[in-house]
């Protein structure tokens, strides 16, 4: 922007000049109070504005009925509790949150509330059950079957070939100790 | 006893604060001559805003009417009378608003009603005033409603408050519930838009 005289200030500082000069850098406003070529083009724009909203101001028609209030419009005092306002909703939010999740797991304050889960010992014995199948054979049925063909095919053919069984006149010897051809 | 003459209220004096923070005082704690006192300064001015965000007088005067008795209801709430216009004024926005609302659900249901622009005034009710003078006067608000057209909902907002209504910053940050340096970035965006296709700056230029 400037250098002693030899710049003036830019569209970005005049803006920010007719918004509030107190936001001008210390070196802009040094120049603008001293260069009366700035102060003239902000005084222009300025008057500018002013003048769109004084025109504007000239072209409303009078306010032909003045303001009345009615007789019976009361006045709303301000609640006690309104300073309080976040603190209560706050409260009143968490108490909700807490009643929700007692009557959720069963475990309320109050006997008898929360969801019915049946008779204690017969929901236990199907969570049981519930939980120790996927332990015992976690495939679904249709694969069950499936599964024990590939398996038994795979794992024959695979422990002949990883240990064969011993033709007659071969075999380990017991007393060797490897195997030998005789 | 001598009692001193009221002073008489202006609209340049009643933008004072001077002229209004102690009856808004009084007013905050119930008293109901210094509320008509505030509605005596303010009416005017609320008037005009609502005008210029509606563009027509009848709906300006009934939402006034409106602003007026929802502040006396509320008037208690006020925590500080030194921003009494700023609350004012944020009652205003949010009658204006509810009007606009209120009136495009009512569009929907009425197919005959004809959309017309509301967001300048066309000098519909103005003061008899020959057809030069409803001319120009159609000639600015087209002109305003083009510039208007440029800016975001706030940018507008900001700047009709400040050059407009002429409120100070810190009124306008009360209005809008936003920081002053928003306010004050949203008016700094308004006006470089506005210069940017206008000969705003034209004016400025040649130094």
């Amino acid at each position: 922007m400037t250098k002693k005289g030899s710049y003036h200030l830019n569209q970005d500082d005049l803006v920010t000049a007719v918004v509030d000069e107190e936001d001008l850098a210390e070196e802009v406003r040094g120049h603008l109070a001293t260069c009366s070529a700035c102060r003239k083009r902000k005084e222009i724009l300025e008057g500018t504005l002013t003048s769109l909203g004084h025109t504007a101001r000239a072209y409303v028609p009078a306010l032909t009925k003045t303001v009345r209030i009615p007789v019976g419009a009361g006045r709303r005092a301000r609640s006690f509790l309104f300073p309080l306002r976040p603190a209560v909703a706050t409260a009143l939010g968490g108490l909700a949150v807490a009643v929700f999740g007692w009557w959720l797991l069963g475990t309320g304050p109050f006997p008898g509330t929360g969801p019915d889960h049946g008779t204690p010992g017969i929901w236990e014995d199907a969570l049981t059950e519930e939980v120790a199948w996927p332990a015992e054979d976690p495939l679904p049925a249709v694969y069950r079957d499936m599964a024990d063909i590939l398996t038994e095919e795979r794992s024959s053919g695979f422990m002949d070939f990883v240990a064969p069984l011993p033709e007659e006149g071969q075999g380990i010897s017991e007393q060797g100790g490897g195997i030998r051809s005789c | 006893m001598k009692q001193e003459p009221q002073p008489t209220i202006t609209p340049e004096r009643g933008r004072e604060a001077s002229a209004w923070i102690a009856p808004a005082a009084l007013a905050v704690r119930g008293d109901d001559k210094a509320f008509a006192r505030l509605v005596e300064i303010f009416q005017e001015e609320i008037h005009r805003m609502v005008y210029f965000r509606t563009g027509s007088a009848m709906d300006a005067e009934d939402i006034t009417q409106e602003v007026f008795l929802k502040a006396f209801r509320h008037i208690g709430r006020l925590k500080d009378p030194r921003h009494l216009r700023g609350w004012l004024y944020r009652i205003a926005l949010n009658s204006v608003r509810d009007h606009h609302r209120r009136r495009r659900v009512r569009m929907l249901f009425e197919k005959s009603a004809r959309r017309r622009r509301e967001e300048a005034p066309v000098g519909q009710g103005a003061p008899a005033a020959g057809v030069e003078q409803i001319l120009l006067r159609r000639e600015f608000w087209d002109r305003i409603r083009g510039l208007m057209d440029r800016l975001s909902r706030l940018e507008k907002e900001v700047f009709m408050l400040r050059f407009f209504d002429e409120l100070k910053i810190r009124e306008i940050s009360i209005v809008l519930k936003r920081s002053e340096s928003t306010v004050k970035t949203h008016l700094h965006r308004a006006i470089k838009k506005l210069a940017g296709e206008h000969e705003l700056f034209e004016r400025t230029e040649g130094s």
